[in-house]
């Protein structure tokens, strides 16, 4: 499976009925990946804790074949 | 009659001395010291950046990016480099809660990775939590 897939599929899960983009990053190798994720559950929440949220789902990526990950979060309206 | 009658130190002294510094030595951190040794650091100075390299000769792009933007800001910073240390790297991430690097601490808290700071710099929050 593609890396961008799997981590997809990783948010898909941790963030059910979002909306969930992930792509390469512009210019970097495969292990660096752009992540989008707008939710609810971000309403509140500090950026960093938002991030978190993210990047806790990630961890065990974070170990593997994942390097870098660009992360843009947005409350959904 | 001592062999050594201007060696004023307690021979028993100096052992238990030697003893002493051989046990403070860090051979491997236990947890709680660890985590004692990350509060030093992340209190050591207002801001302080774990990354790869230094300020200087940033590892990373995202290293580059983050302390460039501090450094812009005329912050004064102190930097980490968590490649020289395989164990603190693991550490502080488990600390944090965060598994990428750089990481800012500002007043022993972390306010984020590159993303945030950048984020944070573009709104002109970053200047404004550094003032």
């Amino acid at each position: 499976m593609k890396i961008t897939d799997k981590i997809h599929e990783i948010l898909k899960i941790g963030f059910p009925g979002d909306q969930v983009q992930v792509g390469p990053m512009r210019g970097a190798s495969d292990d660096h990946l752009e992540i989008i994720v707008t939710s609810k559950k971000f309403e509140g929440l500090m950026l960093l804790e938002q991030h978190q949220m993210v990047m806790d789902l990630l961890k065990e990526e974070f170990k593997d074949a994942l390097h870098a990950v660009k992360i843009k979060t947005k409350v959904s309206v | 009659m001592s062999d050594n009658p201007f060696k004023i130190i307690n021979p028993k002294v100096e052992e238990e001395h030697a003893k002493k510094a051989s046990t403070e030595i860090p051979t491997g951190f236990e947890e709680a010291d660890t985590q004692k040794r990350i509060e030093k650091i992340i209190n050591s100075n207002s801001v302080v950046v774990f990354m790869k390299g230094n300020a200087s000769f940033p590892q990373c792009g995202f290293s580059a990016n983050t302390v460039g933007m501090l450094t812009q800001l005329n912050a004064g910073f102190r930097t980490y480099d968590i490649l020289q240390d395989p164990e603190l790297r693991q550490a502080i991430k488990e600390f944090s809660n965060w598994p990428t690097f750089p990481q800012v601490y500002l007043k022993g808290k972390l306010i984020g990775g590159n993303d945030i700071v950048t984020e944070m710099y573009q709104s002109g929050d970053l200047a404004k939590v550094l003032s």
